[in-house]
């Protein structure tokens, strides 16, 4: 049985305003990035030329484009540490038996109700009597360990047959190469999904580098942005505007090329 | 082992059925699940602790210390940057509401931090079971189109807010104009606090919409073709069986929604500079002025616990749900 046509029609005029609306304010800030100084405190519209002029004012004048750099890497490095260490910790819950299994699994567990950044004045205190503030060592340390990940590859290794390890066992393979060479192997999607939740929350990350990082060459650019529109160092809102364009460009890369491993892992850890 | 195995195997080798919603958060604690499990394991325990140190490490060092270290500072009022310590015991927890800026805080929170949450979540199931009706096509498009905000960090998102709404050059003054409606967004705290929602809601209802569209693809097409056969209406089918297939979706999404609208709702307070007259500025703004320009740690201890305590009940009641899921197939 189909929607009627009527039905057809009324679900796309809903959905083209809601992308509509949803795509005017990424719009608005490609057509400012593009203009110049002028016309970019007025309320034109128009499409300047002014777009390399703009960008490049940001990246190098301003300082962004070492800062997207230092995002870019925090940020993978982050994904990469949260992937390789929950993967880790997965294969030790499921695939082992210790004592205290029961007690090191509900410490993890228990994180995913602690954001960091409710405790960001100890924090704080305490990378910096580790001597990480300023660092690239303050932004991704305390960031590497993932209950969600450790919860989520625990989950599908659940669901992979036990036979598996058996053979793997029979063959004599150890722990370290079981998990190489057949549990990464067979998690792609769910490592693909955990990361662009990985990639979207160290890019969204504002509070914890405000204020660990104050050092130019090591901060973050969501924060420097924001540190050039309110200190005031630019009135221009085309070079502001441009920066902000192109902090979306990594993301964007990352949604484009994971969004169908994103969704088959969900849907696959939906026990399907 | 062979004995394990072969018992494993003969009564618990599937994993436990789930309602058919992914849910990534909502498997419950797992007590079970160990005792069903662990029948084949590797037997070189060794291992298991280097495979689980880094984590442990890691939880203990930046997140378990410095919580201890929070219930700690809760208890003393710490003044002039630290030299002065003293105990207070709870005086800080009272002051949370009876001061009245902090009390305000607290109010301001709770609804800013409601409207965000039901309206993200709202919002992004709305869209979700439209782009996932039958006979729709373009849904992919539409998809990549409408989860395009979540590229911006929450931050810049702050940013081109403030620019849409600048009473000078901003757009959205510029559409009202012909109806002769010029408002001060930022000088009246209403509509600042209406700017921030509308910020916080179109930053994060892309992440929602991903989240429920995976979801929607691990439906048992069989449970709604029945229904279809059954004659029922598209609203009945969605309200008595779509919605409750994706209950465990939207209580992880409760949780993660929750998290943003406390804490990274900080990025956008920061931006508008918690005004005017602190309209903006929700609790874990006023955490971070306690904590690190106004010289009250202890208090910015306590209002992050306040927040944690939320977090928790939440995450609680969604651990909860998650463990007495129904099946319906």
């Amino acid at each position: 049985m189909r929607p009627s046509r009527g039905a057809v029609v009324g679900t796309h005029v809903v959905l083209s305003i809601a992308t509509f609306l949803f795509l005017a304010p990424i719009l608005y800030a490609l057509a400012k990035s593009t203009q110049d100084l002028g016309t970019s405190v007025s309320t034109s519209l128009s499409i300047g030329d002014q777009f390399a002029i703009n960008a490049r004012a940001a990246m190098d004048r301003f300082g962004l484009g070492r800062m997207m750099v230092n995002t870019v890497f925090v940020t993978a490095m982050v994904t990469l540490g949260k992937t390789v260490l929950s993967l880790a910790a997965a294969t030790a819950f499921v695939y082992f038996r210790f004592p205290m299994q029961g007690v090191a699994f509900a410490l993890v567990l228990f994180t995913l109700m602690m954001p960091t950044e409710a405790l960001i004045r100890a924090l704080y205190d305490l990378v910096g009597s580790l001597g990480m503030l300023n660092s690239y060592e303050g932004l991704i340390l305390p960031f590497m360990a993932s209950a969600t990940g450790t919860f989520l590859f625990r989950q599908h290794f659940l669901r992979i047959p036990r036979d598996l390890v058996e053979a793997a066992q029979v063959d004599g393979v150890g722990p370290f190469r079981f998990l190489r060479s057949f549990l990464v192997p067979l998690s792609w999607n769910i490592i693909g999904a955990s990361a662009v939740i990985d990639v979207v929350y160290m890019w969204n990350m504002y509070l914890w580098p405000r204020w660990a990082v104050t050092d130019p060459d090591v901060m973050m650019v969501q924060v420097g942005l924001v540190r050039l529109l309110s200190e005031q160092q630019v009135n221009h809102y085309g070079i502001i505007m441009a920066g902000a364009v192109i902090t979306m460009i990594p993301p964007l890369l990352v949604f484009m090329l994971l969004q169908e491993r994103f969704t088959r892992g969900f849907a696959l850890s939906g026990d399907k | 082992m062979s004995q394990l195995t072969e018992k494993g195997e003969a009564t618990e080798a599937s994993p436990p059925p789930t309602s058919g919603a992914g849910s990534p958060g909502g498997e419950g604690a797992g007590r079970k699940a160990f005792a069903q499990t662990h029948a084949a394991s590797f037997p070189q325990r060794r291992a298991a602790l280097w495979l689980l140190l880094p984590t442990i490490v890691i939880l203990s060092l930046f997140l378990y210390y410095p919580m201890l270290r929070t219930f700690w500072l809760s208890l003393l009022s710490v003044r002039f940057y630290g030299q002065q310590r003293r105990f207070v015991g709870l005086e800080n927890f009272q002051r949370i509401f009876t001061d009245p800026s902090s009390y305000d805080a607290v109010v301001r929170t709770a609804v800013i931090s409601t409207i965000v949450i039901v309206a993200t979540i709202g919002i992004a199931l709305f869209l979700a079971a439209l782009l996932n009706q039958r006979g729709i096509s373009g849904g992919r498009v539409y998809r990549l189109l409408l989860i395009w905000p979540l590229a911006l960090s929450t931050a810049i998102s702050g940013i081109v807010f403030l620019t849409l709404f600048n009473p000078n050059f901003g757009m959205v003054n510029a559409v009202l104009a012909p109806f002769g409606i010029q408002p001060e967004w930022f000088r009246d705290r209403t509509l600042a606090q209406v700017v921030m929602v509308l910020t916080l809601i179109w930053n994060r209802v892309g992440f929602n919409l991903v989240f429920y569209t995976a979801a929607y693809q691990s439906l048992p097409s069989e449970t709604l073709e029945a229904a279809l056969v059954d004659g029922a209406t598209p609203w009945q089918r969605f309200w008595h069986i779509t919605f409750p297939l994706l209950s465990p979706m939207t209580l992880f999404l409760l949780v993660t929604s929750t998290v943003f609208a406390f804490f990274d709702a900080y990025a956008v307070a920061e931006v508008f500079g918690g005004g005017p007259l602190n309209a903006t500025s929700i609790l874990i703004y006023e955490i971070t002025e306690n904590a690190f320009r106004d010289d009250r740690i202890g208090l910015a201890a306590a209002q992050s616990l306040l927040l944690f305590l939320a977090v928790a009940f939440i995450t609680i009641v969604q651990l909860r749900q998650g463990r007495k899921r129904v099946t319906y197939q």
